[in-house]
This record gives C-alpha cells, sequence and structure tokens, in this order.
C-alpha cells in the first residue's frame, strides 16, 4: 500500500501534466504529441533542465541560493566551444574543458564565499556579476553559436544527450546518498552550530559540494553549449533569470522528497516543465506559448510553496471535520 | 574515594578580544570525583571546561590528561580520547535520524573512501541506545519525533562511551524532564562510584549541586575563588557562603520579599475565564491587582502556553480572555488594554538583540507616542532615557546596541517595555533565568515594587525558591492541568510542592 | 568595566555599527573625486552641464526604484518582479495614452495594480507561510508572461507614444525634483513615522516585533505598496525618457537596485541598519561608474568588468562576517 502511494504521489505532477496537455494539443489539431518523435526532441530540453536543476538544487538543499550557476555555464560554454570549434571540432576537447572550467569557476565562488565570510547571496550576485562580464571580453563578446556545428552537437542530440545526463543524475545521487560530504552538509543545513560545535569542518564541506555542483553545471553545459545560440551578457544578472527558469523542478523535487527522494523528484519536476512549455509552445505561437508557460509556471510555484506550507493543516481540518461527523 | 589527578590545567588564560574569560586559572580532576564549577555568568566555568573538551583552544596555558600534555582539535577528537561535554543549548540536529545525530562528526567509522555505509550505522545505534537502557527509541526513527527531553538524552548517549573518562555537564539539566534527570544522575553516580571515572558538573543551581557533587570550586569573573569538600557543602551556612563567594560581596540576607502574608487589591485585572486550546482544558485564573501570581511546573506542563494565552498570543477554542471586561483576541489589543508579556526566550522573542536600547524600549508605545502623524525624536529619547535611569541600565547611551549588554541589564531592557508603554498587567515568563544572583536581588525588589504601586503580576519560573519567595498564590500545574492552588505562607516548602509537580 | 566598554564602542564596535555607512558614502567620495580628476583629462568633464545631465537621467529611474525599495530590503525581503512590473507600467501607460489621450487615467490604471500586487507581496508571505520572495518571483513570471502577450496581441515589438509630448519628462530639472521630493517623503516614513520603524523591527526581529503588537501583515502591506507607488513613478520616466515602451522594458532592473542598495550599504537581511542614504549612494556610485568610465576611455565591453570588481570589493569590506560560522 505504502509503495503505490509512493509511486502515485511520484508520477502524479508528470502525468498528470502530460494528459491535459494531451487534451490541449489533440483538441488543436496537433496529433504529434505524445510521439516518439516529441520525446526525442523533447529529450534535449528535459536534460538540460535536469542538469541545471540539479546543480541548483545540489546547494540549494543546504540552504545556499547560487545566483553564478547561470553565468559559469556561459564563460565555460564560450570558451569550451569556440577553443573545441578552432581546434578542429575536437569533441573530447570540448567536454573536458567545459567539465574543467565548471569546476574552477564553482571553485572560485566558493572561496569568495568561504573565505571572504559574505553573505551566499552577495557572494555569488557578485561572482554572476564579474563571469558575465567576462564573457563581454572573450572573443570580442560574440558569444557562441555552434548550431550549425554538426560535429559538436552531438551531445544535443538522442540517444547521445542521456549520456551526459544519466552521468549527472548519479553523480547527484552519489553526492546525496553516498558520500560522507553529502551526510554532513545535510547536519549543517539543518543545524549549523551544533554541526560546527561538533567539529565538522564548514569550510571543507562548502568547497567539496561546491566542486560537484561545478561538475553538474559542467555536464549541464556540453548538452545546453550547443543547443542554441548564446550571447555574452552585456546587462547585468541576465543569466540569473535564464537560470531561474529551472528552479520550478528543483521545488518539486523538495516537495516529492518523501515520495521517491529528491533525486527523481527533480527529474519529474523537469519532465512535467517540459512537457508544459512544449504543449503551450505547440499548441499557440512559439512566443506566445512560451508566454502563457511562463504565466502558468509562476502559479505553479506558487500553489506549491501554498500547499507545502499549508498542506499539513488542510489535511488536520479535513480529518476534524471527518471525525465530527463521524461523532455524530 | 580514589584521588588519583586524572586532568590537570595550569595557568590557563582565554581571551576573547577585549574581553577576559579566564585568568591564569589552576585547576585539578580526580577520578571518582563529581565536581562541581559554580559562579556567575561571565565566571568562566562554561570556558574553562569548554577548552579541555576541544570546542576551542585556549590563548594561553597548559593542560595534562592522564599524565600527558592534551591539545584536542575538536570536540569529535576529545571525546574519542575521553572527555566528553554536553552542551546547554539543544544540540541535536533537526530533519535526521537518531542514528545520524548519534554519530554526527564520526561519519568515517562507517565509510571507506568516502562512501558510507548507513545500515551499519543503524545497528550500532540500537545497540548504543539498548546499552543505556533506552528501549523506545531506534537508530532508524526520524529525531523531529522524539520529545524535548528524549533528545537531550540522544545527546548524552552521543556523548558518553566506554572510553569516557571525563564526562562535562554543562547546565543540562533544566532541560531535561524528571526522568531525563534521574538517568543523568544514576549515570554519573555510576561512573565515578564503580567505573572511577570522574565527572564535572557545571551549574547555576545550588541546590542541584550541593545535592549531587562531592566537592564545589567556585569561580568569579575568570578567577577560582575557592574550593568546598563535602562536609563544607553539609554545613547549614554553606549556601549563604557559596553565594558570597560567587557574587564577592555582601548582597545583604534580603533577597526575595520579606514578608510572608497574600495580599492583593480587591478589583480584578485580568481573567482567564474557562479557556481550552490544545492540550489545555479548562483553565480559569483571575489576576487581582496589585497580586502577583506564581505558576510552577515542569517543563511541559503547560503553564508557558498559559502565559501566552494570557497575552492574547494563542488562539483559544473555548472560553476568553478578559481585561476589564473586554475580551483579549491579539497580542495588540492586549498591549492597548495594559498587558506586557516577556517571553522565556529572551533573547529571541522579547527584545531585539539588532537594535538599539531605546528602539527597544519604546517599540510598544510607538503609536501613543505619534503626535501629528509622526515621531520626535526628543519624545522618543525622553522616554527611553526615563526607564534607563529607573533601571540603571548600564549601558553607552540609548543609541547602544542591546547585544552589547549583559544578560541581566538586557532583562533589565525586557522589563522597561513595559513600564514605558504604563503596562499595569505584566505576564512574566521565568523572568530571572540566567541572571547573576546580584541582578537577580535587583529584579526582586523591582517586583516588588511593582506590586506595591498596584501592578498585577503572573509570573511563570521553572525556579521553586523564586516562586516561593515572591508569590501571593501559587498555581502548580501538571500534564496541563491544575494541580495545586498554595497560598503564600512562611511554612511553604519546595519538597511540599514537588509532589504536585511530578 | 563599563566605562571602559564606553571607550571601546569608539573604536573596533564603532567601525562595525557604521562600517557600512562608510563604505557607502566612500564609494561616491571616491567616484566623485576619481572622475573629477580624471574626465577632464580626456575631454569633457564629468561635471559639464550635458554630461551632468546625461547622469542625472542614467541614475533617476534607478535611485527612484531604490529609495522605494528601502522599504521592503528593511524587513529583509525583497521584491524581484520589480523590472517586469516597470515594464508593463511603460506599456500601460504609453498604450491608454495613445488610445484615451489622458496621461493620468494610465497612471491611476498603474498605481491601482501597483497597490494591488503590493498588497499580495506583503499579506501572501505571513498568511500563507511561504517566503515572501516566493510571491514576487511568480509575479516576475506572470507579469513578465502578460506582457509577452500583450505585444504578441498587438504585433510589434514596442509602442510608442502618439499624441502626448514627453519631452517634459526629459526634463533634468523635473528630475532632480521629483527624486528630492520622494528622498524626504520617504526618509520622513521611514524615520518618523511608525511605518519604518516598524518596517526595521520586522527585518530585525519578527517574533520580537510581533510580540511588541506589531501587525506583521499590516506592516509589511505597507511597505510593499508604498515601494509600488514608487515602482510606478520610476516607470513614467523610464517611458518618458525614449517616449515609448517595449517587451524588454524592464529587464534586469531589480537586479540593479539589489546592487545600488549593496553599494549603498543596505544590509540584505533588513533591520536596523537600513537608511534611504544606502539607496541614494549606491545608485549614484552606479550610474558615476556607468556614465564616468567611458568618458576615460575604458571600452563598452569592460565596464562591466570593473563595476563586478567595485562591487566584491566594496562587499568584502561592508559585509564581512569575521567570527562565528558561515554566513546563509
Amino acid at each position: 500500500m505504502k509503495i503505490l502511494k509512493k509511486i502515485g504521489g511520484t508520477l502524479m505532477l508528470p502525468v498528470g501534466m502530460y494528459i491535459v496537455m494531451m487534451i490541449l494539443c489533440y483538441a488543436n489539431g496537433k496529433m504529434f504529441f505524445g510521439t516518439w518523435a516529441m520525446w526525442k526532441t523533447l529529450s534535449v530540453d528535459i536534460a538540460v533542465s535536469i542538469t541545471c536543476a540539479l546543480g541548483i538544487g545540489l546547494q540549494f538543499k543546504c540552504g545556499r541560493f547560487d545566483f553564478s550557476g547561470g553565468a559559469i555555464m556561459l564563460i565555460a560554454g564560450i570558451l569550451a566551444g569556440n577553443i573545441a570549434r578552432d581546434s578542429g571540432n575536437n569533441v573530447l576537447l570540448m567536454v573536458v574543458l567545459a567539465l574543467a572550467i565548471c569546476v574552477v569557476l564553482s571553485l572560485l565562488v566558493s572561496f569568495l564565499y568561504v573565505y571572504g565570510r559574505l553573505p551566499i547571496i552577495i557572494a555569488t550576485i557578485g561572482m554572476a556579476m564579474l563571469y558575465e562580464s567576462i564573457t563581454c571580453l572573450l572573443y570580442n563578446g560574440t558569444g557562441v553559436n555552434l548550431v550549425p556545428n554538426m560535429t559538436l552537437r552531438v551531445f544535443a542530440t538522442f540517444p547521445m544527450v542521456l549520456i551526459p545526463l544519466v552521468i549527472a543524475i548519479a553523480i547527484y545521487a552519489f553526492y546525496s546518498y553516498f558520500t560522507t560530504t553529502g551526510k554532513q552538509a545535510v547536519l549543517l543545513s539543518n543545524n549549523q552550530q551544533s554541526a560546527v560545535n561538533i567539529g565538522i569542518n564548514e569550510n571543507k564541506n562548502v568547497i567539496i559540494s561546491y566542486i560537484f555542483s561545478g561538475l553538474l553545471f559542467g555536464l549541464a553545459t556540453i548538452i545546453w553549449l550547443t543547443k542554441s545560440i548564446h550571447n555574452a551578457s552585456f546587462s547585468s544578472l541576465t543569466t540569473v533569470g535564464e537560470l531561474f527558469s529551472n528552479i520550478l523542478p528543483v521545488f518539486i523535487g523538495l516537495m516529492l522528497v518523501n515520495f521517491c527522494g529528491d533525486t527523481i523528484g527533480i527529474i519529474m519536476g523537469s519532465i512535467t516543465l517540459c512537457l508544459l512549455n512544449y504543449g503551450l509552445k505547440a499548441v499557440f505561437s512559439n512566443e506566445t506559448g512560451a508566454a502563457i508557460a511562463t504565466i502558468v509556471t509562476g502559479i505553479f510555484i506558487l500553489m506549491l510553496n501554498v500547499v507545502s506550507a499549508q498542506g499539513m493543516n488542510w489535511i488536520h481540518m479535513i480529518k476534524k471535520a471527518f471525525k465530527r461527523k463521524e461523532t455524530i | 574515594m580514589a584521588h588519583e589527578v586524572i586532568f590537570e590545567a595550569k595557568h590557563m588564560h582565554k581571551a576573547f578580544g577585549p574581553t577576559i574569560a579566564l585568568k591564569d586559572v589552576d585547576i585539578q580532576i580526580c577520578r571518582g570525583e563529581i565536581r562541581g564549577l559554580i559562579g556567575e555568568n561571565g565566571s568562566g566555568k562554561s570556558t574553562i571546561m569548554s577548552i579541555a573538551a576541544g570546542m576551542q583552544p585556549a590563548t594561553s596555558g597548559e593542560m595534562i590528561y592522564k599524565g600527558q600534555p592534551w591539545h584536542p582539535k575538536s570536540m569529535v577528537d576529545s571525546q574519542h580520547q575521553g572527555i566528553s561535554m554536553i552542551l546547554q543549548e539543544a544540540n541535536t540536529i533537526p530533519h535526521v535520524t537518531v542514528a545520524q545525530n548519534l554519530f554526527a562528526g564520526q561519519e568515517q567509522d562507517f565509510s571507506k573512501g568516502g562512501l558510507i555505509n548507513m545500515s551499519k550505522m543503524y545497528k550500532r545505534a540500537d545497540e548504543l541506545l539498548k546499552k543505556f537502557g533506552i528501549t523506545n527509541i531506534r537508530g532508524r526513527d526520524p529525531i523531529d519525533r522524539l520529545t524535548f527531553e528524549d533528545r537531550k538524552l540522544i545527546e548524552i548517549v552521543r556523548c558518553v562511551t566506554d572510553d569516557t573518562e571525563i564526562l562535562v555537564v554543562d547546565e543540562t539539566t533544566t532541560a531535561l524532564s524528571h526522568e531525563g534527570r534521574e538517568i543523568l544522575y544514576k549515570l554519573i553516580h555510576k561512573m565515578t562510584e564503580q567505573d572511577n571515572k570522574a565527572v564535572v558538573f557545571v551549574s547555576h543551581d545550588m541546590d542541584e549541586i550541593l545535592e549531587q557533587c562531592t566537592d564545589l570550586t567556585v569561580l568569579r569573573d575568570g578567577d577560582i575563588i575557592g574550593h568546598l569538600t563535602r562536609e563544607e557543602m553539609d554545613a547549614p551556612d554553606a549556601v549563604q557562603k557559596i553565594r558570597l563567594m560567587m557574587v564577592g560581596r555582601e548582597i545583604g540576607e534580603k533577597y526575595f520579599r520579606e514578608d510572608f502574608t497574600p495580599s492583593h487589591q480587591e478589583e480584578v485585572a485580568l481573567e482567564l475565564q474557562n479557556i481550552s486550546f490544545g492540550p489545555i482544558k479548562d483553565f480559569s485564573l483571575q489576576l487581582r491587582k496589585g497580586e502577583i501570581v506564581g505558576m510552577g511546573g515542569l517543563s511541559g506542563c503547560g503553564m508557558h502556553e498559559i502565559g501566552k494565552a494570557a497575552y492574547g498570543l494563542e488562539k483559544l477554542e473555548k472560553g476568553q480572555v478578559l481585561r476589564n471586561g473586554k475580551p483579549i483576541k491579539s497580542c495588540l489589543q492586549a498591549i492597548e488594554s495594559g498587558i506586557g508579556y516577556i517571553s522565556k526566550n529572551r533573547d529571541l522573542e522579547a527584545i531585539i538583540l539588532d537594535a538599539p536600547i531605546q528602539t527597544n524600549i519604546v517599540l510598544p508605545s510607538l503609536t501613543a507616542l505619534t503626535k501629528g502623524g509622526f515621531i520626535r525624536p526628543k519624545d522618543e529619547k525622553k522616554l527611553s532615557d526615563a526607564q534607563i535611569g529607573a533601571f540603571r541600565i548600564k549601558c553607552g547611551s540609548g543609541k547602544q546596541y542591546v547585544n552589547t549588554l549583559s544578560g541581566g541589564n538586557k532583562q533589565k531592557v525586557s522589563f522597561a517595555k513595559w513600564t514605558a508603554k504604563g503596562s499595569d498587567v505584566i505576564v512574566m515568563d521565568c523572568p530571572t533565568r540566567g541572571v547573576d544572583i546580584g541582578v537577580k536581588q535587583a529584579m526582586y525588589a523591582l517586583i516588588e515594587e511593582m506590586k506595591k504601586e498596584g501592578k498585577a503580576i503572573l509570573m511563570i519560573s521553572e525556579e521553586l525558591s523564586e516562586l516561593i519567595g515572591m508569590s501571593d498564590r501559587l498555581i502548580i500545574m501538571k500534564d496541563f492541568e491544575v494541580t495545586a492552588q498554595l497560598e503564600r505562607s512562611k511554612d511553604l516548602k519546595q519538597t511540599d510542592i514537588i509532589e504536585y509537580m511530578i | 568595566m563599563e566605562n571602559t566598554a564606553a571607550v571601546k564602542v569608539f573604536s573596533k564596535d564603532w567601525f562595525r555599527t557604521h562600517g557600512a555607512a562608510l563604505a557607502g558614502y566612500g564609494g561616491v567620495l571616491f567616484c566623485i573625486v576619481f572622475f573629477s580628476i580624471t574626465t577632464p583629462l580626456f575631454g569633457e568633464s564629468i561635471w559639464s552641464a550635458s554630461k551632468l545631465s546625461t547622469l542625472i537621467s542614467d541614475v533617476i529611474v534607478l535611485a527612484i526604484l531604490s529609495v522605494g525599495a528601502v522599504f521592503v530590503y528593511s524587513l529583509g525581503s525583497m521584491d524581484i518582479s520589480i523590472g517586469k512590473q516597470v515594464g508593463l507600467y511603460a506599456t500601460i501607460i504609453v498604450a491608454v495614452t495613445n488610445s484615451t489621450g489622458s496621461l493620468i487615467l494610465g497612471i491611476l490604471i498603474c498605481l491601482v495594480i501597483a497597490v494591488f500586487i503590493g498588497i499580495v507581496n506583503g499579506a501572501t508571505g505571513e498568511l500563507l507561510h511561504i517566503h515572501s520572495v516566493v510571491s514576487s518571483l511568480v509575479f516576475m513570471m506572470v507579469l513578465g508572461g502578460i506582457s509577452t502577450l500583450i505585444y504578441n496581441n498587438m504585433g510589434s515589438r514596442n509602442v510608442a507614444l502618439k499624441s502626448f509630448d514627453h519631452h517634459i519628462f526629459k526634463n533634468v530639472w523635473l528630475m532632480v525634483i521629483v527624486l528630492v521630493v520622494e528622498v524626504l517623503i520617504v526618509t520622513f516614513l521611514f524615520n518618523y513615522t511608525k511605518f519604518g520603524k516598524n518596517a526595521r523591527a520586522i527585518g530585525a526581529n519578527p517574533v520580537a516585533a510581533e510580540q511588541s503588537g506589531i501587525n506583521l501583515v499590516k506592516y509589511k502591506v505597507i511597505a510593499y505598496v508604498i515601494m509600488g507607488v514608487f515602482v510606478v513613478v520610476a516607470a513614467i520616466f523610464q517611458m518618458g525618457y525614449t517616449g515609448s515602451a517595449s517587451d524588454s522594458t524592464g529587464t534586469g532592473f531589480e537586479m540593479n537596485v539589489m546592487v545600488a542598495l549593496i553599494l549603498g550599504g543596505m544590509p540584505l537581511s533588513g533591520g536596523m541598519k537600513s537608511r534611504v542614504s544606502c539607496a541614494v549612494l549606491g545608485s549614484f556610485t552606479f550610474s558615476l561608474l556607468n556614465v564616468g568610465l567611458p568618458m576615460i576611455g575604458i571600452p563598452v565591453n569592460t565596464v562591466n568588468l570593473i563595476k563586478a570588481i567595485i562591487f566584491i570589493i566594496v562587499v568584502l569590506i561592508t559585509c564581512r562576517k569575521s567570527r562565528g560560522v558561515l554566513p546563509r
């Protein structure tokens, strides 16, 4: 019985969204919804969403709002993409550079936080600004455009996209469930002072966690970089908005912790979000669909937060109402 | 009783910037003794033991443990080598399992190359709990499901292993239930009498220390003032002598009220009429002007919640709180009708630490200070300075931030809020907790003064001596019900009351 | 012991209490001195009439937004929907003025919407027990989507004022007057009425504030509504400068406000150390860098880099938490 409840809770969001979008699409004559072709196209979007959400989520779980992920991905993308292309479309080089640059940049952010002892929001905003400004200087601010490059695009197509995706999920799960650092991070996030009193080394823990989230963003970069055109960031903090469009899966992941754990929860959340975007874009035009998707996502986030905050209260009230009916 | 010295500290000095917490302290702990360390806030009693237990390093000095120089790297390291310390604050980590709490910081023992084996941890946790005679808790249980007292027990289990040679108990017992305290006392007596280990018992509580300890060391202002042996502790004037050593000057005979007759005016200042909420059912109380009603009981008995309800902070299911005939449904209404409330979590709820004294004092009175739509800074300062003078709050000016004040002065600020507002009914929850003896004396005088002015006071406290010394009427609660109502009298003894509490 | 304490108050504690203010004033003073000396060497002095008016035009929108935002930031929260609000209001004002000829009507409609948004942002945090940033995140997404839908509907990327002469809004003196009036109003409300005092108390310790009789919902709502009014004013000037509005108007403004306030020394956790001067100083520092750096020959690409570096230096001075566990 309990297993059924867990599976039901896990699948309720993506399945529910699938059904709603299917009805919407079929009603408007878009019969390609639900086909294998759709899933192949969607897999790339889902992969980017999952990997970004995992990267955000790893720090978010520990109570850290990290604003710098988007900027890190942008620099890594510009550098790795352009260098790989200029070296004769070397895929391996692109992969290695993306991973290495993301890890190094993440480490720098963690150093600023740990040794500068700044509040996390300020530290990550500062680094995001710094990284974005660097993108304006790289390659004269032209950004990166590998869309027509068939060789380097290998990870932005199905089935190759599954490789970095599965590796990212494995890394996140490994960190959360099997490493000492992951377990100690949970202790630190729940009662910081006690954990430090007991002797857990907070600095080491944070720095190691940023290595992991750097790897996750690196894997996200590999897919994301060749998917579309990416411009250097000339106005402040545009990467923040882009990155945070993937915050919904993180919230869903946290909400589903009791059903399936946050790793699978994030995957479910990403699938839900991508189905929403795809369905709306298919029915309405590209831009209108995206706009409506944004609105719906916003309301979705609101509902999620309200339900997770008040859900217990409502369940109590309903139970009480039932009890009263029984006694009568 | 063996007298082998197991731990020695020489010339210990600890400074936090300009503040000197320990000044050249020498101390010796012997096997088989339960050493009490008593002193005021800032005396250094917790500091010296926290250095011994690896929580912080000394500024200078040396320590010798089991004959070898002692340099612990952390609390976990110290615990592995035999010196464990249970802290005063809640030191368990929420939202994780009991086992994770028990072995926090020791995850390496269960992991290979960074990979952790949780089932091994759960098994070891269950074994450990069984050894302590704790049968109702398993390693896999989420710690959030445990009561506050059980969580403290888990902390104790975490600290004490077979290798523990010295256990330091730092002001822990106030957090424990009666059963918890019994488990702890049994444990420390077993350790010292049977296993020839040592226990250091750091506390404020005179009664408990006199009861449980074999020797007593008194500290004041970072120095050791003196030692008492068991015979000296049993002497009839021991309490006076110890108080003198703790405070450093004669504080005089007068501590609590000197009269022993209950007294009050006729008019009812605050009435709780058959209120029910949560586990509390049908509680009634009439508080009259010029009366001090004390409420006592164990920490979970419901008296703290009654205090909140009297101030309009609780949503009542039945009944009402009446002031001058009008029902009080929110704390804003309570304040406007002249009720004040001092929470027992003073630093978190009663005052704003990150704010100037003046801001804190005038905060409830802002509406009254608003003239023609705005508040003159001059009026604020006048109101605040009047209180600072009346309470003799030691500060440079009203602009000084509250978090720079001592505990006693912070408490004065929380009182000053309500005298500034002119509240006639004050609900105070644990008003002298964590406050030094000299300041306590001043507060008792103040409370008596307020009573004489005709204010009505509801004093909720976990210190029996305080309740007996100050109340006109004493209400004892147990398990959310009133078990006794006692009138002020000379013959009222703590032992009589304890029966109603347990 | 108390006397020595009073003396020591002046040295280290004084710096700790006033460090942020020092950095705020220091930043602006440094910029003023630096640019006064350097800009004439490159041609025109920054204080020349034309450059000064450029400066004021650059700073006005940011300054109006930042001063209004002081109330919300002193609560310890933030509003990340400001940018999208400005965009939407600018669009509404232009559209309504074009169709009805009445500027005032457009402004009134925006005020009504702003008050509504303010009430929702202020109340939902307390009443529904969700993080107050969540509701502003939701508004950001919803308003963004609505704005895109409006533009899609109109079939163009931007709208321009047709019949109304908007040059009045480019008048530098008007800008200065409006800013001064706003600063006076907000300073009065913030420092001399219970609105500001209660807002700061809520930011410092909400539980203690509640137990001192402060109605959390009421004062949070008031803070957000006050800010909302000034967002409308800022939108008027934003639209007035170009006489038009587009889908991307206002993008990133909330981040600029955050950066400006931090540069001015505003604590992100709110509380007693919040000051209106933070907003004014920070906005001017921001704009001085924007206008002054290009004047001394720094290429556009590099301006952002220097802004980022200065930001990091300023926060390292003002926000560093030297003792204890890592800040959150």
